[in-house]
């Protein structure tokens, strides 16, 4: 598969591409990995991190490619790679992570949106999630989802959208969060 | 600000839809409107959690698929893979329970090939499969006890193995006859009669455990097998006929039969043809 090929997959949301460049890639990245201080396991977790960053910047509205999609990949993963290691250095340092500590509030609020996540519907799950994360289209929602058109997608995600949040906001108020 | 367009105003914002001017006059508001900071912090969250579900979504599928080191398979190497691939299920169960907090069984991958005569000449084709461990085993987790084990199994039928039954005049015949294809007629639009040479044919089976009754089902090109299949063996029959190729399943000296359009779990339907079960037979005493 070419490049282009492969943007204009991830860009309409085609999870194959996805597939297809974690495998095309898989060597040269792991090796760079474990090549600087890292395991396998370590350098698998890295490489799929960074190809997840990798699908989700394809899928940004400006996205232009300007260097071979491996490149831009080796790149991604060799930051996120050094990232990780001065993290570790952090953490040897110090006994405590700081930003572990947040508020309670906060943290039983976010266990609450994810348990109603989970409950969610799979069809209002996948036409959120597709919003949200992969950023596509209205037009390719309805494409993967089947439905007729984009109007349907955007009806149907408007209406997900809000029951979850009902859901969610209903769950705040029971434990008295707002207010 | 009225209710309504304030969350689409919200939702600009947060996704990043919003002009610079746009912007700026937002952040005005949100700066001097306590409620309205409120709002945006619960679709924040939201939407932030959203995101989290997928990207963990799509880190699970990326983590089940196995990547190969280019090589194809030989029968000497299984032991090996087995080893490295319970590894791999190890980690998969490691993650899962350590960073998700999912109550993960403990997956066991297993590599059984069968017959590959000709796995060179499509090797895409098998390390393509992704096969997505941990979603299937949280779904079986729901249902069954907590420690199921899975297996992996990879058979690959050829065109030669199956040609003698292929060109069985009688074999059509016993086959139309059966049940289970008489159920089936529906799904099988395409029309032309010729014999279509079939290339490899890889079917991916995952065994689920279960106590209970033998079921079913395609998933994501896979084929879900519950039941006790761990502990005796079962033989997966592919017959060839000029129309479509049909799955039966060989348990316990019995034949199942297994429809492809299966997408949800059903119950393995015993095959009580005679002919058919006959052909079975010869099938398998190849």
């Amino acid at each position: 598969m070419k490049d282009s090929e492969i943007v204009e997959k991830i860009k309409r949301g085609d999870e194959t591409a996805l597939d297809y460049l974690y495998k095309k890639n898989y060597k040269m990245m792991v090796k760079m990995i474990v090549k600087n201080n890292g395991s396998e396991d370590e350098a698998k977790d890295i490489y799929q991190d960074a190809l997840i960053v990798v699908w989700q910047k394809v899928q940004g509205h400006d996205f232009a490619l300007t260097s071979k999609l491996s490149t831009f990949l080796y790149s991604i993963c060799q930051n996120l790679w050094r990232k990780e290691l001065e993290r570790k250095a952090r953490h040897s340092n110090e006994e405590v992570n700081k930003s572990e500590i947040f508020d309670i509030d906060r943290k039983e609020r976010i266990e609450i949106v994810n348990k109603c996540i989970e409950d969610m519907g799979e069809t209002c799950r996948k036409i959120l999630t597709y919003y949200y994360f992969d950023n596509l289209s209205m037009n390719d929602i309805a494409d993967k989802m089947g439905f007729a058109n984009a109007d349907t997608a955007k009806t149907k995600k408007y209406k997900c959208k809000q029951e979850l949040d009902k859901k969610i906001k209903s769950l705040y108020t029971a434990s008295d969060f707002l207010d | 600000m009225e209710n309504f367009s304030s969350i689409n105003n919200i939702e600009s914002y947060l996704t990043n839809k919003m002009s610079a001017a746009e912007r700026k006059f937002f952040e005005a508001q949100l700066s001097k409107d306590p409620l309205l900071q409120n709002e945006v912090n619960f679709h924040k969250d939201v939407i932030e959690g959203l995101q989290d579900y997928r990207k963990k979504e799509l880190k699970e599928r990326l983590r089940n698929i196995e990547v190969k080191g280019g090589n194809s398979y030989t029968g000497i190497k299984v032991a090996a893979s087995i080893l490295a691939l319970s590894l791999i299920g190890f980690g998969t169960y490691y993650f899962t329970s350590t960073k998700e907090e999912v109550k993960a069984p403990i997956v066991q991958t297993i590599e059984q090939p069968k017959v590959e005569p000709s796995a060179q000449s499509e090797p895409e084709k098998t390390t393509a499969q992704v096969t997505e461990n941990v979603t299937t085993a949280k779904k079986a987790n729901k249902v069954k006890e907590s420690v199921s084990r899975k297996e992996t199994g990879t058979i690959k039928t050829t065109a030669e193995d199956r040609i003698p039954m292929f060109n069985a005049p009688v074999l059509k015949e016993q086959y139309e006859d059966d049940q289970v294809a008489a159920r089936q007629e529906t799904d099988a639009p395409s029309t032309s009669a010729k014999t279509v040479p079939s290339k490899v044919s890889a079917i991916e089976i995952k065994i689920e455990e279960s106590k209970n009754k033998l079921q079913y089902q395609h998933y994501n090109n896979k084929l879900f097998l519950y039941g006790d299949f761990n502990s005796k063996p079962y033989e997966i029959l592919e017959l060839n006929t000029n129309k479509e190729k049909k799955l039966y399943l060989y348990f316990e000296d019995k034949y199942y039969g297994i429809k492809s359009n299966q997408t949800k779990i059903a119950n393995l339907e015993e095959i009580k043809n005679a002919k058919l079960i006959e052909s079975l037979k010869a099938l398998r005493d190849k």
